[in-house]
């Protein structure tokens, strides 16, 4: 079963990645995900950090981009550019460790049968440009530092401001100390009080809409970009569609456009996080079809979508 | 003046009784002519037993042990009605007899469909006392005049039928629909819908579904006839879920261990619903030398157009899950934003590799009547045989159609 092996490989890469540090793993600091870097002893680390710093980032200088830095800054954008060409939205779907925080409060929601927020279509529309706008506050502020004069203090503004991820996640390994506000200056304090009110609202958030960080997700748009010259395809067979709907529904993004689509085959959108909840939803065979390259990874089918919601027992009332 | 009425309805009496007993014979004469095929097995005794409730109403009251809530066509979930604790009954009838009952009273180009659904609504006024409501969604003209040509708008729960499927608002009108009709239940069953139960109603109806899905592909692979297969499915709902689902199990075994040998060249059926007795046109296919191994029927393959899956067990969570699950998934032709209808039709003739399309169109059947105009030339652009017959609930037509059935099977 998908689900079975998506949650057990969420679950270990969530371990490998806010533990895996104390036992000698270490992945690098280039990863497509939110592994926190404020979680000591991780396994591995978020490359939005590294893209806004000014080690191997956008903060850097020109003097230093010039040097062995340089080099460095690159180095890490190609291991970037290749984990992502590599396994691109799986990265969201299976890896990222947020990701599998925000699950675990839905399957609690769930649990408790609380139903989940709905936004319109509309509203979900307008949302996605938060994702853009957030990406453009991560890129410029660091080049603005590095090159218009901004103060030192803005550095690293998107994990330091906006990440739920950076008061939350290092909870896991008891350290507190990221919920406490900043105030060695009026900056510090600013994004402190940001920081620890985004999380708060995200992780309300959370409980009540699946994914719902996910939405806002810079690095989701970053991994998007490279769709096309990635070997992971997510296809629709348009011909054999019925429109039932299941796919839309299930979709813990409420992504339309699988459903909708009628003319192309390519369907991985922008929001998709490829954790294949739609194609196993779906009851028509071989309607939905991940691949990679030319190998299929998964089909939907009317037999498999049987077995995955049908419980065993019949019950005689 | 009062003695003229009451001839009158002396008369009317007598004509109900030989009617009756004419319906009853039609009835009991199509199950024989089933039981006498070569391909008849015992199994099959069940669910011919289960169609005769379609002439004894009472007899499904009594084996249901619930009230039954008689609905038209198939928007209304089924899965709502089993966890209210009433049973759900789809009004229809194939009668080509009972028609006369109501034929003087309706105008000459309705629905022939619903000409014998309100005959034998007639002819069964006296004993339908526990029906007390009906569930109605307003799919085309003849369906929402129904009510108030049978006299029932007062017991009737209209559920209106957003046209356009694809945009959030119909989604959203069709989901205030569903909570009506879980209002409506409620009020008329003094209960309160619960969410366990609902699950469990909707794992009941996955399991028949699932049943359903083994059947067709029966049907796919030419091991199990056209007629068959309708007999089993027109007894959807005859019977308690849990029990008609075992059976259908059963009978999926027995048949399979027979490993039976594959049977006529198999064609597609679509168009307007076919019910028992009315197998006319199933028998004059077979008679053609053809057999149908996939169809769009409202009252066959269409009951079930997915399983239904969730990940919102809230009880909004899976009213939607319905409400979609019977709206968006549905592809009867009353819909505006079809052209997936098609998209299933051609999906299922190519990864079956079947040839032709007949379609069905019963006379004043307007959605279907329209249709088959749009997907003729669709059909023939991709290569597939097309043959569009027009009938009523007449015997008359049968040597006419057949020959036009043996001339399509041999091109």
């Amino acid at each position: 079963m998908v689900t079975n092996l998506r949650l057990l490989t969420q679950h270990v890469m969530f371990l490998v990645l806010t533990y895996g540090g104390r036992f000698g793993i270490s992945l690098g600091s280039s990863l497509p995900c939110f592994s926190c870097p404020y979680v000591l002893g991780n396994g591995g680390t978020c490359y939005l950090m590294a893209l806004q710093g000014n080690w191997w980032g956008l903060q850097m200088t020109w003097a230093n981009l010039m040097s062995v830095m340089g080099l460095q800054l690159l180095t890490h954008l190609g291991v970037f550019i290749l984990l992502v060409i590599i396994l691109n939205k799986y990265w969201c779907g299976w890896i990222c460790p947020f990701g599998t925080l925000q699950d675990w409060l839905t399957y609690l929601r769930r649990w408790w049968g609380i139903r989940e927020a709905q936004f319109s279509w509309l509203t979900k529309d307008r949302l996605k440009v938060i994702k853009w706008i957030l990406l453009a506050y991560t890129l410029l502020i660091p080049l603005l530092i590095a090159h218009a004069g901004w103060h030192y203090d803005l550095h690293l503004p998107f994990c330091r401001s906006i990440c739920p991820a950076k008061p939350l996640m290092p909870l896991f390994i008891g350290q507190t100390r990221h919920l406490a506000l900043d105030s060695t200056n009026t900056v510090t304090l600013v994004f402190s009080i940001l920081s620890v009110s985004i999380a708060a609202g995200m992780l309300v958030g959370m409980f009540f809409k699946e994914r719902f960080f996910c939405l806002f997700c810079p690095l989701l748009v970053l991994i998007h970009i490279f769709r096309n010259v990635s070997p992971v395809r997510f296809e629709k067979n348009v011909a054999g569609c019925t429109g039932c709907g299941n796919c839309h529904r299930m979709c813990p993004m409420d992504i339309r456009d699988v459903h909708e689509q009628k003319t192309d085959k390519d369907v991985i959108s922008e929001d998709c996080l490829l954790c294949m909840t739609c194609a196993e939803a779906c009851p028509e065979d071989e309607v939905l079809t991940i691949k990679f390259f030319k190998w299929r990874l998964f089909s939907s089918s009317r037999k498999y979508m049987t077995r995955r919601f049908t419980k065993k027992k019949v019950s005689h009332g | 003046m009062d003695k003229e009425n009451k001839m009158s309805d002396q008369r009317r009496q007598r004509q109900l009784q030989k009617i009756g007993r004419e319906t009853q014979a039609e009835f009991e004469s199509t199950r024989s002519q089933l039981q006498q095929r070569k391909d008849y097995r015992p199994e099959w005794d069940y669910f011919l037993d289960l169609l005769m409730r379609l002439f004894y109403p009472d007899a499904l009251q009594v084996a249901v042990d619930k009230p039954v809530v008689e609905h038209l066509c198939n928007q209304a979930p089924f899965e709502l009605f089993h966890a209210m604790g009433v049973h759900p009954a789809r009004l229809g009838s194939g009668s080509f007899n009972v028609v006369r009952v109501s034929s003087s009273r309706l105008p000459v180009l309705m629905c022939p469909y619903l000409k014998a659904t309100m005959g034998m609504f007639e002819l069964h006024g006296g004993s339908r006392l526990d029906r007390l409501y009906h569930v109605v969604p307003t799919t085309c003209d003849w369906v929402v005049k129904f009510p108030e040509m049978a006299d029932t708008v007062q017991t009737t729960c209209f559920l209106e039928l957003p046209h356009l499927r694809e945009d959030e608002k119909g989604q959203k009108r069709w989901l205030e629909e569903i909570y009506g009709l879980v209002r409506f239940l409620e009020h008329q069953t003094g209960r309160k819908l619960k969410r366990k139960a609902l699950k469990a109603s909707v794992q009941t109806f996955m399991h028949a579904w699932e049943a359903v899905g083994r059947l067709i592909e029966l049907r796919r692979r030419r091991l199990l006839s056209g007629i068959w297969f309708m007999v089993a499915i027109n007894s959807f709902l005859l019977d308690p879920i849990e029990i008609w689902t075992e059976h259908v199990l059963k009978l999926l075994d027995a048949i399979q261990s027979d490993s039976p040998q594959p049977l006529h060249q198999g064609l597609f059926l679509a168009g307007s619903p076919i019910v028992f007795p009315n197998f006319k046109l199933l028998n004059l296919i077979e008679a053609a030398g053809m057999d149908v191994c996939a169809d769009d029927l409202c009252t066959s393959e269409r009951i079930w157009p997915g399983g239904v899956c969730y990940d919102n067990s809230s009880c909004h969570g899976l009213l939607k899950t319905l409400a979609e699950r019977y709206h968006r998934a549905c592809i009867c032709p009353t819909f505006a934003d079809n052209e997936r209808r098609f998209n299933s039709i051609f999906n299922t003739l190519e990864q079956h590799r079947i040839r032709g399309v007949v379609f069905h169109v019963l006379k004043g059947c307007h959605p279907f009547d329209i249709e088959s105009f749009g997907l003729e030339p669709k059909l023939k652009q991709k290569g597939y045989k097309f043959l569009r017959i027009e009938t009523d609930y007449v015997e008359e037509d049968s040597r006419n159609i057949l020959t036009r059935l043996e001339a399509f099977s041999g091109i």
